[in-house]
Order: structure tokens, then sequence, then C-alpha cells
């Protein structure tokens, strides 16, 4: 593990623990929305459901927000071999973030009461734009907080002549991320038009902005983690970057479907958002790659863990359940139901949240002198959170699926009581697995916000070296290329499996009332997804883990799988 | 055109058409199609030929990054204890 190299990355520390405050807090919303799920009356007017699931959205927005600034604080002088530029305004910076944050909290409560603050023909205290709620005077402050951002990544960064892919990444990525705000930040009376401008803002983020500070963090941090040369992780950041601008530029039509814009958006938007998992499989398999790039031990594994996390939950929630909604013709079913929610869960959580947790687990031990930490509970709340959130992922997906049939196909009223009834079983599963990644997420909120300050396992061998010893099983055996990309490839078929059930919602049979068809491809799509990325993730990780064994034996050469599918 | 060139394209083709295929409004009686068909048919030609280009963009560019990835590991003395994982696509 490297030591810290410059005193200004120590700048990166309080956004990382306000981003695990943050996140707490997000979780805490997110069980009591699952709570308000099954008893609709509880706390009603007082934390109401709608106010309560805008906090929860705003929350993940700015967790996440706060990992990619402490993220870049840390990763940006290594990158330049110099220390941060201004760091008085990243200390602004920081209390500006506090100061927007409580105020977004405090001003959605007026959303119960219909305050929206208009002055001058706009909404200064909050407006129902869904992702976009915080008022006029948030927009301004968060504007300005990202201008500041922009100015200490670039004049940190060294002259033009000298950037690398992953200096253009960060750099493109965080003038777009600024660019794009903008579009959020007028009020337009036609709610047509208004859809394409808070679109422009919340698809060019996540899958535009977002995902290009994403895919070069990523790779930086397998720069880092792996000593991976920075030309070939630059290759694959670069292409990474292009393709997530070519297929997600016009992708973002797939959000035009149904709110009263011309026809041929639901072409465009079909094909082009269907393209955008392309790039995410150079992310998929550069971890790979660098992962095996030798057979040394993995000296952070709760780092490399919610890593590799994040590009598989990127590669499967992002990736996959995206395409599967993606369609107009499966879309025209999905959209405003709990598929759409499982996709949103697994994507938003998993692709920039892992980012967030894995760049923590990463620098906070650097930070805080604690080389050798103890892993334990690390590694143990990765497990928890994932799974948690791959069960949530389920249960929203079927309740989805549930709620098309029965709200969209048989036409039952969603206000009568008849569709509730219907969800119920999945609405019971919603906090149970919210209940397991709660647990996961109180365990690496305490362990992050105490490492390096409590009593842990400090000895002279690294934690990983420490593991049990004893022969290899063959599920910790090396990984080949090949068989990642049978991997891969199982998480994909079972996608496809998904698409058709979606697809079916259009046939007849289904339209008369034949629920057989959808069920059945849901009840096989969705665990089989969710269960190959459990395994997938669980396979990854013990291979890595057996590589501090002592004892640890190739796969013998007559026995291994051709090498490196695609 | 070389072998790997001319799967590339095929491939890119196929996965277009099957993306194509899923953007049919056939499943819903064409109750979406526009106004006018021939600027439908436009749209499909258009979409169809960007469609195969950001796919061979793909293949081409991750067929070079495996490349890249033999060569490193052809240049580096082997310290691994499996066999190598490169390889093309």
């Amino acid at each position: 593990m490297i030591r810290i190299e410059y005193t200004t990355q120590r700048l990166s520390l309080r956004f990382f623990m306000v981003m695990l405050v943050l996140f707490f807090v997000q979780t805490g919303l997110g069980l009591l929305l699952s709570a308000q799920h099954i008893d609709p009356t509880l706390l009603a007017g007082t934390l109401s459901f709608n106010v309560i699931r805008t906090q929860h959205l705003n929350l993940a927005i700015f967790w996440v927000l706060s990992g990619f600034i402490g993220t870049i604080l840390f990763v940006g002088p290594l990158l330049s071999k110099r220390e941060l530029a201004a760091p008085w305004l990243i200390k602004f910076l920081f209390y500006a973030l506090l100061a927007v944050v409580v105020w977004n909290l405090a001003t959605q409560m007026l959303a119960q009461k219909g305050i929206a603050g208009w002055w001058m023909g706009q909404p200064l205290l909050q407006e129902g734009l869904e992702y976009l709620e915080a008022g006029r005077i948030a927009d301004v402050i968060i504007l300005i907080g990202f201008a500041i951002l922009c100015y200490v990544v670039l004049r940190t960064f060294p002259p033009l002549s000298q950037w690398n892919e992953i200096h253009w990444g960060l750099g493109l990525g965080v003038l777009a991320l600024t660019a794009v705000w903008v579009f959020g930040m007028f009020f337009v009376e036609r709610l047509d038009l208004q859809e394409y401008f808070r679109w422009y803002v919340v698809h060019y983020w996540v899958e535009g902005v977002w995902e290009v500070i994403h895919i070069s963090l990523v790779g930086f941090l397998l720069v880092l983690m792996f000593k991976a040369d920075v030309k070939s992780v630059g290759y694959a950041v670069f292409w990474g970057i292009s393709l997530v601008w070519l297929s997600g530029l016009l992708g973002n039509a797939h959000h035009y479907f149904w709110i009263g814009t011309p026809e041929f958006w639901q072409f465009w938007g079909s094909l082009f958002s269907a393209l955008e998992p392309l790039p995410l499989i150079f992310c998929f398999w550069h971890i790979y790659l660098d992962a095996h790039e030798d057979g040394k031990p993995i000296s952070n594994m709760p780092a490399f863990a919610f890593l590799l996390g994040s590009v598989v939950l990127e590669q499967v929630g992002a990736g996959i359940l995206g395409f599967t909604m993606t369609f107009a013709l499966t879309n025209v079913w999905s959209h405003g139901t709990w598929v759409t929610a499982s996709h949103a869960h697994l994507a938003l959580f998993g692709t920039f949240g892992m980012l967030g947790l894995s760049a923590a687990y990463y620098a906070v031990p650097i930070m805080r002198g604690a080389e050798h930490f103890d892993q334990r509970a690390g590694k143990l709340a990765f497990w928890l959170v994932f799974t948690g959130m791959l069960g949530l992922g389920f249960a929203f997906a079927i309740g989805g699926t549930i709620q098309i049939f029965v709200y969209r196909t048989l036409g039952l009223d969603w206000f009568g009581g008849d569709v509730a009834p219907a969800m119920q079983i999945t609405k019971i599963m919603v906090p149970i697995f919210g209940f397991v990644f709660a647990v996961g997420v109180c365990l690496l909120v305490f362990d992050l916000l105490t490492l390096g300050h409590r009593r842990s396992v400090v000895s002279n061998v690294p934690a990983t070296m420490m593991a049990v010893s004893g022969a290899p099983t063959r599920w910790e055996y090396w990984l080949t290329g090949w068989e990642t990309g049978l991997w891969l490839l199982a998480m994909w078929v079972f996608g496809g499996i998904i698409t058709l059930g979606l697809l079916s919602f259009n046939l007849s049979t289904v339209q008369q009332g034949s629920s057989i068809f959808p069920y059945m491809m849901a009840g096989v799509g969705y665990p089989g997804l969710l269960l190959v990325t459990l395994f997938f993730v669980w396979r990854f990780l013990s291979s890595l883990e057996a590589r501090s064994r002592a004892s640890f034996l190739p796969l013998p050469a007559a026995v291994a799988s051709p090498a490196g599918a695609a | 055109m070389s072998t790997q060139r001319i799967i590339r394209l095929a491939l890119s083709i196929l996965a277009s058409g099957a993306s194509l295929a899923l953007s049919w409004p056939y499943w819903r009686d064409f109750g979406y199609w526009g106004e006018s068909h021939t600027m439908w048919l436009v749209y499909f030609a258009v979409g169809f030929a960007l469609a195969v280009y950001v796919f061979s963009v793909f293949f081409n560019s991750l067929g070079t990054l495996f490349e890249h990835d033999a060569l490193e590991r052809g240049e580096q003395p082997d310290t691994k204890v499996s066999p190598s994982t490169g390889g093309t696509s």
C-alpha cells in the first residue's frame, strides 16, 4: 500500500466522512419508505411518503457526489504529481456542501404545505421536478460548488499537453458535470419541454458525465491497486468514454417515450440506449485483466471488493437491467413501476455508490496511517450490502412484474386497493432485504469512521496474509478469461429472458388476462441474473483471497481452460 | 479485409439487427408509427448504419484491448501462477 504523498490529499477525508453520514441517513429513510409501503398511514402528514422519497433520492445524489469529490481530491495530486490548487477553496466547498444539504433537506419539507417560494417566476425553495427537487437558491449554490471543483481540478492538473486519458476523462467529466447542471436551472411552463431539460441533467449525468468520471476513477484506482500500466488502462478509459457518448447522447431519448414528444424518439431511444451497455464491458474486462496481471495477494481486500462490486453492478444493474427496459416496447410497461426501481437501486448504488465506498476503503487507511488494518469488518460489510442490494433488486423486480400485470394489463385501480394486495409479498421482502443492507451500512460506516482510531489487528503481516491456510478448493482456483466470459454470457442470457418477459406483455394472450408467460420469464430471469451475479463475485473474490495462501497451487495446465475469450 | 474484420462486421450487423428488431413497433399494431412511413424507413436505415458503426468500434477496440494485454504479458517475465489470460475476441 502506498503512503500519503501530498498533504492536500487529506482534504478528501472530510468528504468521505460526510459521504458516510449521508449514506447512513439515506438508508434509514429507505427503510422508512419500505415500512410506509406496508402501512401507508405510518407518519403520514408528519413525514409523508412523497417528501421522504424525495429526500431519499436527493441524498443519494449528494452522497455519491461527496464520494466523487473525495475520490477526485485524493487521486488529483497523484495524477498531477503536485499539491491540490487552492486548498482554501476546497474547505469552502466542503462547508457549502454541508449548507446546501441541510438547506435542501429543510426546504423539501415545505412540499407538504405546498410552499415552493415563487419569486420572479422561479421556485426558490423547492420544485417538484423528480431528482432535481432543490429550489433555485440551492441550484445556484450547487453550480458555484461545481465551478469550484472544476477550478481546483483544472488548476491542479499539469498543462494540457501532458494529459493522459485519465486526465481527459476527469477534466471533461467535471466540466460537463457543471455544464449540464445549467439545464435544470430555469422554469419552463410547457411540461414536455421542461422534461427534455430535466433529462438533459439527469440522464446526461448518470449515463454521460458520471459514467465518464466513474470509468476514469475506476481506471486510476486499478492503477493504484495493481500497479497497472496507465497506458493500457488509459486505452480502456478512452474507448469507454467514446462509447458512452456514442450511445448515451442519443440514448437519452428512452426518457422521451411517454411525455408527449414526437414518435421518432421511440426508435432512436430504443436503438441507441440498447447500445449503452457496450462501454460497461470495457470496465468489466479491465478489472478482470488488471486483477490478474500477476498472482500477488490483494493488500486491501475491502477496497477491491467494493470496486469489483461497482463494476459488476454497473454491468448488471445499469447495463443488463437497463437494457431490458430500454426499448419502447418493454418500457411502455415498465416505466413508473417497481421494475424501474430495481434497475435504479442496483445501478445508482451499485455503480456510483460502491465506487465512493471503494475509494474510501482505499484512502482512509492511508490517511490515518492504518496500513495493516483489520479487514474483516469491511469484507463482511461488503457482503451484507451486496447481497442486501441484490435482494432489494429481486423484490422490486418481481413486485414490479406483478404491478405491471395487475395495474397496466388488467387495468385494476391503483387507488382502489387492488394493486397493493397483489404486491404484498414483495412489499414485505423489501424491508427484509433492506434490513440486511442497513446492517451492512451500519457496519461499514462504523468501520470507516473509526478506522485507525480504534484498536484493531495490527501486525507486521498484511491482513490478507492471515487467511485460512490449507489447500484451495476448485472454487478458489485462478479465474481464467474464458471462465469470466462465460459468467458474463450467463448474465446476458438471463437479461435476454427478462427482456422477452417484458416484451410478452404485448402479446394478445397476456392482454386477455394470462400472466403465465411474463411471470415465468421474470421468475427465471431475475433470480437467475442476480444469483449468477452473486456467485460470480464470490468466485472472483475467492480466487483472489486464495492468493494469500502459502500453499496456493495453479490449476494444472492440462486442465486449464482456453484463455481470454471475449 | 481480414477474416477477423469480416467476423466483427457480421457480428455488428447481427447485433444491430437484433437491436433494430427490438425497436420495431410490430407488437403494438404499429400504434406508434409516425404519419410518414417514408421517414420511418429513413430512421431505420440511418439508425441501423449508426448502430453497426458503434458495434464495430466496440468490437475493434475490445479486440485491441486484449491484444495490448497479450503483448504486455509477452514482454514481462512470467511471474504468474497460472496460464496467461490474454487473447483476442
